[in-house]
């Protein structure tokens, strides 16, 4: 496993002595919805790290439709097209580009997803209100 | 962003005749505004040109403002300090957009020719070029530097020709989503690495010392009967360890150091070895041992027990030779001991 990544946008360290159990956090990436929020992560590695992927969870709440109310992210890196060859430095920079794009095609929250497809002004605003709420 | 101007699929004869003398044209390049904007001054004349590749293309010569085609500097820009070919689209365009600028930016269309040219030029095979291997690579999956221990590499050589250990890689294929599956997918580029039994064949390599580590031939050779054999050869290779007795100034058992096996300190006239990776120190009875009970790696840190080529042995040669594998140099214990146990 690596140390923090080094940009002050993405960081990421173990929780206490125990290396399996990391927190994280991202910043809302500018021009998107969530800028300026704050968004903490829990990382919880395998033992079987690097074959295995970590388990990721938003501990901040977000409006997103890939990302559901427990913290849950939907990107296939973190399921099936994980690598090994990954790690948390490129795993933090993926979810940076959820944030900036997310992906109706293929959602977690169906209503987010219909809402972002049919009508996207009231999905930004609520975004924008939830990230103003919760992750600042 | 949307091209401003239409795409051509063939270029303009004047165009072409223009990239004729763009190509023969000699021009100074006076400065570089941006990454794709420049001053350009011909040869001869004092005259200069502020020429810019973008979506369109723009200069400030009187050709192209009175025409609106590419003139000599574009196309100069595009094929002599570019080095976009004169076969790609690309280069009789009026206008490029962003993705292209960038690929030009960063040679992307020199690399698709390489491809076209590697089968003819290198080997039937297809495969890619090995990566070199440099003291900071480290592999993919266990971020360890190639330098820091002796165990096998492969590479992959149907996509990128990245180096990863062959010991990792054997994790990573136990892994794999499709257990029937016997293609392994490389974890950098996700492509067909290869399959199973390729990665223990021939050209794997270590980093330091440079000799050919076969592994797993030696169950191919012999599935039978080379049990004796092989527990000989243990011996062999267990002898080629280094071991000195203490106090020779061998650089083995320094004072007040401790076997790491039984805890005492060695004294005179104890012979100590030294396992080569980790240069842990034993008593030569402790961890031979230990080696003999059908262990291959290290009792403190697991480290593959990695046996170096040494040609002064002369019995354990002619003995290899005797075996068929007369091009082997060096082996992992460990594969001995999965014979063995066998």
């Amino acid at each position: 496993m690596e140390p923090s990544t080094s940009a002050s946008v993405r960081r990421a360290s173990p929780v206490g002595d125990n290396l399996f159990e990391w927190a994280g956090s991202i910043m809302g990436p500018a021009d998107s919805v969530y800028e300026g929020g704050k968004f903490l992560l829990e990382m919880k590695f395998p033992p079987d790290y690097p074959f295995k992927p970590p388990q990721i969870l938003f501990k901040t709440r977000i409006y997103h439709c890939n990302i559901n109310s427990q913290g849950m992210v939907c990107l296939d890196i973190l399921q099936d097209q994980w690598t090994p060859a990954l790690n948390v430095g490129k795993v933090l920079l993926s979810l940076t580009c959820l944030l900036q794009s997310c992906n109706p095609n293929d959602p977690l929250v169906g209503s987010i997803a219909a809402q972002y497809l049919n009508d996207k002004e009231k999905h930004d605003h609520t975004a924008r209100l939830w990230t103003k709420r919760y992750a600042r | 962003m949307a091209r401003r101007q239409q795409w051509r699929r063939k270029s303009p004869e004047a165009v072409l005749a223009r990239s004729e003398e763009a190509l023969c044209r000699t021009l100074y390049i006076v400065h570089q505004a941006g990454p794709t904007s420049f001053v350009l001054k011909e040869e001869t004349g004092e005259r200069k040109f502020k020429t810019c590749l973008g979506n369109p293309h723009q200069c400030s010569c009187s050709a192209f403002r009175k025409e609106g085609e590419l003139c000599v500097h574009i196309l100069w820009l595009l094929l002599k300090k570019f080095k976009v070919p004169r076969e790609s689209s690309l280069s009789f365009q009026l206008g490029l957009v962003e993705r292209e600028i960038n690929g030009i930016l960063y040679g992307n269309h020199a690399q698709k020719q390489l491809p076209v040219q590697q089968p003819g030029s290198t080997d039937q095979s297809n495969h890619v070029v090995r990566r070199a291997i440099t003291s900071e690579d480290i592999c993919p999956i266990c971020q360890e530097e190639f330098s820091a221990r002796p165990l096998a590499i492969a590479y992959c050589k149907l996509g990128c020709g990245q180096n990863i250990h062959v010991r990792c890689m054997k994790i990573w294929a136990d892994h794999q989503q499709t257990p029937g599956d016997p293609t392994v997918h490389c974890p950098v580029c996700r492509c067909d690495f290869l399959p199973l039994k390729e990665l223990c064949g021939d050209d794997l390599c270590v980093y330091k010392p440079t000799s050919v580590t076969e592994i797993g031939q030696a169950r191919v050779d012999k599935p039978n009967g080379g049990r004796r054999r092989v527990r000989e050869r243990g011996e062999v290779l267990i002898s080629r360890l280094k071991a000195y007795p203490v106090g020779t100034g061998g650089g083995g058992g320094g004072k007040g150091s401790v076997c790491e096996m039984c805890g005492e300190e060695f004294k005179r006239g104890d012979w100590v070895r030294k396992l080569p990776a980790c240069r842990h120190e034993f008593h030569r009875l402790c961890i031979d041992g230990w080696l003999r009970s059908g262990h291959a790696v290290c009792p403190v840190d697991a480290t593959t027990v990695f046996v170096p080529p040494n040609n002064k042995h002369k019995a354990p040669l002619k003995r290899r030779k005797r075996g068929g594998e007369g091009k082997r140099q060096s082996y992992t214990l460990w594969i001995l001991n999965k014979i063995t146990s066998h």
